[in-house]
C-alpha cells in the first residue's frame, strides 16, 4: 500500500513538473494575433453578410476608394475621387450621369498579374448575374453601360440621378482571369470556390492558412504594389466564440488585440475598470468607438392610439433616457435624438430633444384624451386602458434591462407595459418585417456611413401583403413632406444642398417621432499598449482597414 | 442472437426515416431564414433582391419539396448537400469537425474511467470511512456543477492565475493547437489543449460513475461467492479485481454505451467554452442559422448515435453476462 502511494505521488509530481517546464514562447514581434468571437463563413466578401468576414478580409483586399477612421474617403486604387468639380462625374440631359474612373498603373493581383479595367467590368457582371446570389446591387443596377476606355480607364453610364455614384461598385474587384472559368461553372462553383487557394487578394496581406474553427493566418503579400506595404509580416486571427473565453485569452496574454466582433459592452467596461484599477491586463487598453448601430423602438403607426403624435411624444417624454444610459453604460453609449450619429455627414444636432418630463407627458396625454383611471392607468373616452406591448430579442440582457426601466418609468405616467420577448429568428423573420406587432418592437439597425432616410422612412417602403412585405419602413410612417425630402436626397448631387435636406428631414422626424430613438451602440476593441496605429472606425469599415500600418513599438 | 440483431437493425430504418421528417419539419416551422437576418444588417436590400436570393438558395420551396430534395440527394447520391452558412459541402465541414469531437469524447471517456473506477472501488472498500464521505461530497458537488461555469473556472485557475516558467499560461485558455502546428495528437503540444476540456466534459460522468461503481461494488462484495473466494485464500487484489469488479461492471457497460450519444450532445457547451472545433457547436450554429443541410446531417448523426448506442448496450450486456440470452 505504501509502495502504491509512493508511486502515485511520484507520477503526480512528474506530471506537474512537465506542465511547469513546458511553456509558451515569449511574444513574437513578427506577428499580431487578433482574437474574434465570430468566424467568417467564407472569405468571399460578395457572398457573406457577416461583419467577421469584412474584418478578416480588410487587409487582404483593396478597392477604388477607402474610408479612414474619421469616415473620410480617400483614393486607394483610383488616382482620384470622381467629383462634379474635377469633371470626372458628369450630369447629362435626361437625368443621366457618367462617372469616369482612372486606375493607378502597376497595381497587381496576388499572382502578379496587373489589375485592369477588365477586372472591374467582370466584377460588375458578377454582381448583376441573377444566378450567383450576390445580395447588394444598389449602385450596380443603375449602371446601364460599362464602357472601357483603355487599360486603366472605365466610364460608368448611369440611367438615373443617384447621389452615391462616385463610391465605386457595390463590392471590391475580383480578378477576371481567375474567376471567369469558375463563374461559368455556375453559382455552386462560385460559392464553393476555396478562397484559401484562389488568388483573390490585391491587398497588403494574403491568406496563408485557414484552419476552420481555430485560426486564419495571413502574411505580407510580396506582389502588393500599393503605397503602404505591410509592416508586420504575419497577422493571425484566432476564433473563440465564447466571449468569456475570449476575455480569458486576453488576460492570459494569448492574443494581442480583440477586434470589435468580440467583447460585449459589459465586458469592455469590466476590462477597462480592471486596467484602471491596475489589477490585471495593464498592458492593454480598451477603446470605445461610437458605432452606426442605432437602438430604437418602432411604433406601429396604424394603431389608433399611436396614430396621435401627442401620444408618441408623451411616451418619449416619459422615459429618462439619460439616466438609463448612465446606469446601464456608464455614459459610454449616449442618448440619440434622431436616427443618425454625430459622425454621419448629414447629422443635425439641432432637433427637438425630449428631456425627461413626466408632467409634460401627462399633459400631452390629456390633450389626446387620456385621463388617469382609478387604478392609476390612463383611460380614454371609450374606456380603453393604455396597456402597450413591446417585443424584443429574448435573451439579450441589455434590451431586457431597458424594457424593465421603461416599464417602471411609464408606470409613473399611467402607462402599463407588457413585455413579450421572442427569439431573434422570430422577431426578424416574422414579427418585425411583416409588421405583426400591436404597438412596439425594440431592435437595432446597422447602417453604412452613406445611409440615407429613403429605405427606412419613405412611405413607398412600408411592407404590406400586397408588395410581399418589401421595404424597411416598419413603423408605417406616411408623411408627404418626409417623402419629398427622402426622394430629393437620392437625386441631390450637390453635397451641401443634400446636407441641408438631411437636416430638414431630421427636424421633421424628431417632431413626428415614428420611432423612439434610444442610443447608439459602441464598438468595443482592446489592444496591447505596444501595438501602434490601431484605429477603430465605428462603422462597417473593418478595424483592419489600415492593418498594414500596425506595428510594434520597441 | 443473429436473428435478434437483424430484427433490431431492420427496426432502425423506419425509426430513422420518421425522425428525419420530424427534425426537418420542426426546423422548417421555425420562422425566419438567413436572408431575413441579412436584411437586418442591410436595410437597403430591396424586395426583388430578397426574392432573388431566396430563389438562388432554395429558401422559397414548400416543405415536402425541400424534404424530398434533401432525401433524394442524401440517400440516392450520398451527397449530404451544401452548407449555406459555411459555403462548403456539408461533408467537408462535418469531416473537419467530427474527428475533433471524437478525439474529445474518447479522451473524456478514458479520463473518466481512469478516475471514476479506482475511486469507486476505493469508496466501496472503505465504506463509511472519512475518505468515502469526502468523495461522496465531491461527487454531489460535481454533479450539481454547471459545465459552462466549471469550464470557465478551470480556465481562470489554470490559464490566468497559474503561469509556467516563461510567463505564459500554464494550460492554454481554449483552442485546439498551437498556430501552425503540425504535431500529432499524441504529442504534448496537442495534449495540453485536450486536458481541460476532456476533464470538464467528463466531470458529470466521473461523479455519477464513481457513485454507481461504488454501489454496484458494495452489492457484489457482500455476496457469498466473494466470501468463498476470500476463504479460499486468494489475495485481496485478486478477489476485488478478478471476481467482484468484473461482476460489478456488468451494469456499467450499459451506462457506458448510453453515455456515448450524450457525450456528443453535451460536448456543445464544453466545445463553446474551450473553442474546441467540434460538431456540438456546429449543430447549434447550423440550427440557429437555419442551415438545413448541416443541421440535418448533424441531428441525424445524433439520432443514429442514440439508436446505435442503445443497440450496442443491449448486445454488450448479452456478451458480458452469459445468463442473458436474446432470440
Amino acid at each position: 500500500m505504501k509502495k502504491r502511494l509512493a508511486i502515485t505521488l511520484t507520477m503526480v509530481l512528474v506530471l506537474a513538473l512537465a506542465l511547469i517546464a513546458n511553456g509558451f514562447a515569449a511574444r513574437n514581434l513578427k506577428e499580431i494575433i487578433i482574437g474574434m468571437a465570430q468566424e467568417p463563413d467564407t472569405l468571399n466578401n460578395m457572398l457573406s453578410d457577416m461583419s467577421a468576414t469584412s474584418q478578416a478580409v480588410g487587409g487582404l483586399t483593396d478597392d477604388l476608394l477607402e474610408r479612414d477612421a474619421n469616415w473620410k474617403l480617400f483614393p486607394q486604387m483610383a488616382t482620384k475621387i470622381p467629383t462634379i468639380e474635377n469633371g470626372l462625374w458628369k450630369v447629362l440631359p435626361g437625368e443621366k450621369m457618367q462617372v469616369t474612373w482612372q486606375l493607378k498603373k502597376g497595381l497587381r493581383w496576388r499572382d502578379g498579374k496587373e489589375i485592369t479595367a477588365e477586372d472591374f467590368k467582370f466584377t460588375w457582371e458578377v454582381i448583376m448575374n441573377d444566378d450567383l446570389g450576390v445580395p447588394s446591387r444598389e449602385v450596380s443596377e443603375l449602371i446601364e453601360k460599362f464602357e472601357i476606355k483603355d487599360k486603366y480607364t472605365f466610364v460608368l453610364h448611369f440611367k438615373q440621378l443617384y447621389h452615391l455614384a462616385n463610391l465605386g461598385l457595390d463590392y471590391n474587384p475580383i480578378p477576371k482571369h481567375i474567376f471567369e472559368p469558375i463563374v461559368k461553372s455556375g453559382a455552386k462553383a462560385f460559392a464553393e470556390a476555396d478562397f484559401t487557394k484562389v488568388a483573390f487578394e490585391n491587398g497588403p496581406y494574403m491568406v496563408k492558412e485557414w484552419v476552420r474553427g481555430s485560426h486564419l493566418v495571413t502574411v505580407a503579400n510580396p506582389k502588393y504594389a500599393g503605397s503602404e506595404k505591410a509592416k508586420v509580416p504575419t497577422v493571425i486571427f484566432r476564433f473563440i466564440s465564447n466571449t468569456n473565453t475570449l476575455m480569458a485569452n486576453l488576460l492570459a496574454g494569448a492574443v494581442d488585440m480583440l477586434n470589435p466582433v468580440g467583447l460585449t459592452l459589459d465586458q469592455g467596461l469590466a476590462l477597462d475598470k480592471m486596467i484602471r484599477d491596475q489589477k490585471r491586463a495593464t498592458d492593454y487598453t480598451v477603446q470605445f468607438t461610437t458605432a452606426l448601430t442605432w437602438e430604437h423602438i418602432d411604433f406601429n403607426l396604424d394603431n389608433p392610439w399611436l396614430k396621435d403624435k401627442r401620444v408618441r411624444q408623451a411616451l418619449v417624454y416619459g422615459i429618462d433616457r439619460q439616466a438609463m444610459v448612465d446606469a446601464l453604460f456608464e455614459g459610454k453609449q449616449f442618448v440619440s435624438h434622431s436616427y443618425l450619429p454625430p459622425k454621419h455627414y448629414g447629422y443635425n444636432p439641432n432637433v427637438k430633444q425630449y428631456e425627461y418630463n413626466p408632467t409634460k407627458a401627462v399633459e400631452l396625454l390629456a390633450a389626446a384624451g387620456w385621463k388617469k383611471g382609478s387604478d392609476g392607468i390612463m383611460e380614454n373616452a371609450k374606456g380603453e386602458k393604455m396597456i402597450l406591448t413591446i417585443h424584443t430579442t429574448a435573451g439579450n440582457a441589455v434590451r431586457e434591462k431597458v424594457e424593465m426601466i421603461i416599464k417602471d418609468q411609464w408606470k409613473k405616467i399611467g402607462v402599463e407595459l407588457k413585455i413579450e420577448n421572442v427569439p431573434s429568428t422570430v422577431l426578424f423573420g416574422d414579427i418585425s418585417p411583416m409588421r405583426n406587432f400591436e404597438h412596439m418592437t425594440m431592435y437595432a439597425w446597422t447602417s453604412p456611413p452613406t445611409t440615407n432616410p429613403y429605405g427606412l422612412w419613405d412611405s413607398s417602403q412600408i411592407p404590406t401583403a400586397e408588395n410581399s412585405y418589401a421595404g424597411q419602413n416598419r413603423p408605417g410612417w406616411r408623411n408627404a413632406k418626409s417623402d419629398e425630402l427622402c426622394r430629393a436626397i437620392l437625386k441631390e448631387l450637390d453635397e451641401k444642398k443634400r446636407i441641408a435636406l438631411f437636416h430638414e428631414h431630421q427636424v421633421l422626424w424628431a417632431e413626428e417621432l415614428p420611432a423612439i430613438p434610444l442610443y447608439f451602440r459602441v464598438d468595443v476593441s482592446a489592444t496591447h499598449k505596444s501595438l501602434k496605429n490601431v484605429m477603430p472606425t465605428g462603422n462597417t469599415t473593418p478595424i483592419t482597414w489600415n492593418v498594414q500600418n500596425w506595428s510594434w513599438a520597441n | 442472437m443473429q436473428r435478434y440483431l437483424i430484427r433490431r437493425i431492420l427496426q432502425m430504418i423506419p425509426l430513422l426515416f420518421f425522425l428525419s421528417i420530424l427534425i426537418f419539419l420542426i426546423m422548417f416551422l421555425m420562422p425566419g431564414d438567413p436572408i431575413d437576418m441579412m436584411v437586418m444588417g442591410n436595410p437597403n436590400l430591396k424586395a426583388e433582391d430578397i426574392a432573388r436570393l431566396k430563389k438562388v438558395w432554395g429558401f422559397d420551396d414548400p416543405f415536402p419539396l425541400r424534404y424530398y430534395k434533401w432525401l433524394r440527394q442524401a440517400v440516392l447520391h450520398g451527397d449530404l448537400g451544401f452548407s449555406y452558412h459555411w459555403k462548403v459541402p456539408v461533408i467537408q465541414i462535418v469531416g473537419e469537425r467530427l474527428p475533433n469531437t471524437l478525439v474529445l469524447m474518447t479522451a473524456s471517456l478514458l479520463l473518466s474511467l481512469l478516475i471514476a473506477v479506482p475511486l469507486g472501488i476505493f469508496s466501496a472498500r472503505r465504506q463509511y470511512s472519512f475518505a468515502d464521505y469526502l468523495l461522496t461530497v465531491f461527487a454531489f458537488i460535481g454533479q450539481a456543477m454547471p459545465t459552462f461555469w466549471f469550464g470557465l473556472m478551470m480556465i481562470l485557475v489554470f490559464s490566468i492565475f497559474l503561469k509556467n516558467s516563461s510567463g505564459g499560461p500554464l494550460l492554454p485558455p481554449g483552442g485546439m493547437m498551437d498556430i501552425g502546428s503540425t504535431a500529432s495528437i499524441f504529442s504534448w503540444g496537442r495534449l495540453k489543449y485536450l486536458i481541460m476540456p476532456a476533464f470538464v466534459l467528463g466531470l458529470h460522468n466521473i461523479t455519477s460513475w464513481m457513485r454507481f461503481i461504488r454501489s454496484t461494488m458494495l452489492e457484489v462484495i457482500n455476496q457469498d461467492y466473494i466470501r468463498t473466494a476470500r476463504a479460499k485464500g486468494l489475495k485481496e487484489r485478486v478477489v476485488i479485481y478478478k471476481h467482484a469488479f468484473r461482476n460489478a461492471m456488468i451494469p456499467m457497460i450499459t451506462l457506458l454505451a448510453m453515455s456515448i450519444p450524450s457525450l456528443v450532445g453535451g460536448a456543445t457547451l464544453t466545445e463553446t467554452v474551450f473553442a474546441w472545433n467540434g460538431i456540438g457547436r456546429m449543430t447549434y450554429d447550423s440550427v440557429m442559422n437555419k442551415d438545413y443541410s448541416v443541421a440535418m446531417a448533424s441531428l441525424m448523426f445524433s439520432a443514429i448515435m442514440v439508436v446505435v448506442g442503445n443497440l450496442l448496450a443491449d448486445i454488450m450486456y448479452a456478451v458480458v453476462d452469459p445468463r442473458v440470452r436474446y432470440d
